[in-house]
């Protein structure tokens, strides 16, 4: 904890100023002038900070977290961005300049000594002629919208039903968890599957269907924190002067665990993004017309042996769309909680 | 302990009735069951749609059917598919390739897991927990599908080739001699002993991969890891030949599915193992002047696997379900291509038996964790 060691708080420095004289060591040598209690002022120029303000400082000096939104930016950017300013679009049939169409993107100037160049088609084409980098960047906007369909749904149906739960105990707890049991027990690449198919609404229908469905861990996880929350004495307080359930519950306890909610939320976008690309392999998810990043490995799973890039990049954009998230999540929950061990799951 | 686990098989009864008619509902309204037979351009058109309502009960209300079905069920019958097969035969025999390749891929991963997991724990901030962190984080990001893809694609290809035509090379004795290297090297600790150790290791696995590339020059092997299916068709050979064409086509899904889990039991059995190596009673263990390994091995150990008991049990869903893709990848008729088959052809019978069976296994695998969480951690008492 580098706060830690630079700036002891006040408290601190006090207590090793008391304590300094009595010990051994100090006994023996020349006791050291306590430096802190004579230049009080600089003590007292620390600036306040609130609890936003150390949460960032603590999310910004989180390198991996830094590293992963950058890369997350990056994707999104190009994804909406990119995908309009290319000049081709991912429908787009076009003539093959290089009859196996294959990618003309230059990275390694020494290799053919091109240097650094985009070329025509920098992800290749297919054998029908579509642009690869055109279509990646759909897939991967269209993957990346359904992902935060997804989770900002299954954040809210999971919060309210977790936090009523947690909050009101007794007979509503029971049913509520019995209930998350029973969507629980449903494997869930079952229920979307099954759903997908009868909804033809497209991608959109899809990602509020994922998001009805994947919100049992985020429940539970508010479900406990709200059970020790509603021991806590300004709980209590609240309660005892006449505040209503929903303002307690919305106005004193929420805000005491947006860190949990904010941090599952992250995380839920890359399981989302797993989820939906999985469905639309197999064939449940979004379908051909429209585009996303599992449809397109599935399309091209068996031209893996004569066009390996039409297999490659989107199962780059994949891991590094799920892996930047996964760190920002990682970062997030080391920011908000910085008393938490620094031990990883 | 009998109280309890009736008390959980009780509870467990009402969400497996309301789990199935949620699935039942579901997978009625998501198409029509006679839609192939509609387009037909069959002349006894009418008599084959009337005959497949007939067989799938398709003429009755919702909760009749229901009724109808579930009754059958608790009885053994999972009733038919469109094409008038039995479900619970059907079942039975995708069940059987599932576990197969489950079963696999659970005892590897949490092999690897658990011996992975406990590693990094004990030599935490070294190159080598560094580098299961990094891998296990790039697991978990990877979707299953396109690694077994690449795996089919690529592994298997290249493996069989190299298998006909074997020897190491000189890229064989540099990656294998540098991994062996910097894995011993980051997990012995004093510089001393480090350089004499890697050095030692270098030189043993430089000897012995010498040895075996002189084994394998001029021999070839035949084409050995398959990409389809879980065994050759009619394949006629002795035992040996029976198992070695077994594993040949286990292989691969097998590894496909274990890699993920293993990522996960891993990270898990690390935070377990570190959280467990700072309790006081380890600490009093060490005081008492007990060798590092006795600790390890008698008192943090056993303590610290607890929790990856409840996870694994609780993973088997996500490992069904990711056998349900892998199965799609590799061409087994299990019961995830039975499932996706069904779905894909709106056939209801069997979609619901593979919700049964899934729920159920799920059901019993939560009562199992429990179980084993109070008998391994005499800290819980179940009542």
């Amino acid at each position: 904890m580098p706060e830690f060691k630079s700036r002891p708080s006040p408290s601190q420095v006090l207590k090793m100023a008391t304590v300094a004289p009595s010990a051994e060591g100090a006994l023996r040598s020349p006791p050291e002038p306590p430096a802190p209690l004579q230049q009080p002022e600089r003590e007292f120029t620390v600036e306040a900070r609130t609890q936003r303000q150390m949460v960032m400082r603590r999310f910004v000096r989180h390198r991996l977290a830094m590293a992963g939104l950058v890369v997350f930016l990056l994707i999104l950017l190009a994804s909406t961005v990119g995908a309009r300013l290319w000049k081709y679009s991912y429908n787009d049939i076009l003539p093959k300049p290089d009859p196996r169409g294959a990618p003309t993107l230059d990275v390694i100037p020494w290799l053919d000594g091109d240097g650094l160049a985009w070329g025509e088609h920098p992800f290749g084409q297919d054998n029908v002629g579509h642009d690869h980098l055109a279509r990646t960047l759909r897939g991967a906007q269209k993957s990346i919208q359904i992902a935060l369909i997804v989770a900002l749904v299954a954040t809210a149906i999971g919060t309210t039903i977790g936090a009523a739960a947690g909050y009101f105990g007794g007979r509503v707890d029971t049913t509520l968890m019995r209930f998350t049991d029973v969507v629980l027990t449903i494997p869930l690449l079952v229920v979307a599957a099954a759903l997908g198919r009868s909804l033809e609404g497209g991608p959109f229908a899809l990602a509020f269907v994922l998001g009805v469905l994947t919100w049992t861990s985020l429940a539970r996880v508010i479900r406990s924190d709200f059970l020790s929350l509603r021991e806590k004495e300004f709980v209590e307080a609240a309660r005892a002067v006449g505040v209503p359930d929903r303002r307690i519950i919305v106005k004193h306890m929420l805000p005491n665990s947006i860190g949990l909610i904010i941090v599952n939320a992250t995380l839920a976008v890359a399981t989302a993004v797993l989820l939906e690309t999985a469905l639309s392999f197999l064939g449940f998810g979004v379908r051909p017309p429209d585009t996303s990043l599992g449809q397109i490995v599935s399309e091209y799973q068996n031209a893996f042996s004569t066009r390996p890039w039409l297999f490659w990049w989107p199962g780059v954009f994949i891991i590094a769309i799920a892996l930047s998230i996964n760190f920002i999540g990682d970062g997030l929950r080391d920011a908000f909680d910085p008393k938490q061990n620094r031990v990883r799951a | 302990m009998l109280a309890f686990v009736i008390r959980r098989l009780l509870v467990a009864i009402p969400i497996l009735i309301l789990s199935t008619m949620l699935a039942f509902v579901l997978v009625t309204v998501s198409g029509d069951p006679l839609e192939d037979l509609r387009q037909s351009q069959n002349p006894n058109k009418e008599q084959l749609i009337a005959a497949r309502r007939e067989a799938l009960n398709l003429d009755e209300p919702l909760p009749k059917r229901y009724w109808d079905w579930i009754t059958g069920v608790v009885r053994g019958d999972f009733g038919q598919t469109k094409q008038g097969q039995d479900v619970g035969a059907l079942l039975w025999s995708a069940i059987g390739i599932t576990l197969r390749l489950v079963l696999a891929a659970v005892i590897l991963s949490i092999i690897i897991g658990v011996l992975v997991g406990v590693v990094s724990a004990l030599h935490q901030y070294t190159g080598f927990d560094y580098a299961s962190t990094f891998l296990s984080f790039l697991f978990f990001a990877m979707p299953v599908f396109w690694f077994a893809v690449l795996l089919k694609q690529f592994g298997a290809i290249e493996i069989n080739d190299w298998l006909q035509n074997p020897g190491i090379g000189f890229w064989g004795y540099a990656i294998i001699t540098f991994l062996v290297g910097g894995l011993v090297w980051s997990l012995v600790h004093g510089r001393q002993r480090q350089i004499t150790a890697t050095a030692v290791s270098v030189g043993v696995t430089l000897v012995v991969l010498f040895l075996v590339d002189m084994w394998l020059a001029d021999r070839s092997f035949s084409r050995w890891i398959a990409t389809v299916g879980p065994e050759t068709p009619n394949f006629e050979g002795s035992f040996w030949a029976q198992v070695g064409d077994w594993l040949g086509h286990m292989i691969l899904p097998t590894i496909t599915l274990a890699v993920i889990s293993s990522a996960v039991y891993s990270r898990f059995t690390r935070a377990s193992m570190l959280e467990t190596l700072k309790t006081d009673y380890v600490r009093t263990a060490r005081a008492k002047g007990l060798p590092e390994k006795r600790v390890v091995a008698r008192h943090a150990l056993r303590t610290g696997l607890i929790p990856i008991t409840t996870l694994i049990a609780l993973d088997f869903g996500a490992i069904l379900a990711g056998a349900v893709i892998t199965e799609n990848v590799f061409g087994w008729k299990g019961m995830g291509s039975l499932f996706v088959n069904g779905l894909r052809t709106v056939d209801p019978y069997p979609v619901l038996g593979f919700m049964v069976v899934v729920g159920f296994s799920v059901i019993l695998f939560n009562l199992l964790a429990d179980i084993a969480y109070a008998y391994l951690d005499p800290r819980i008492r179940l009542a």
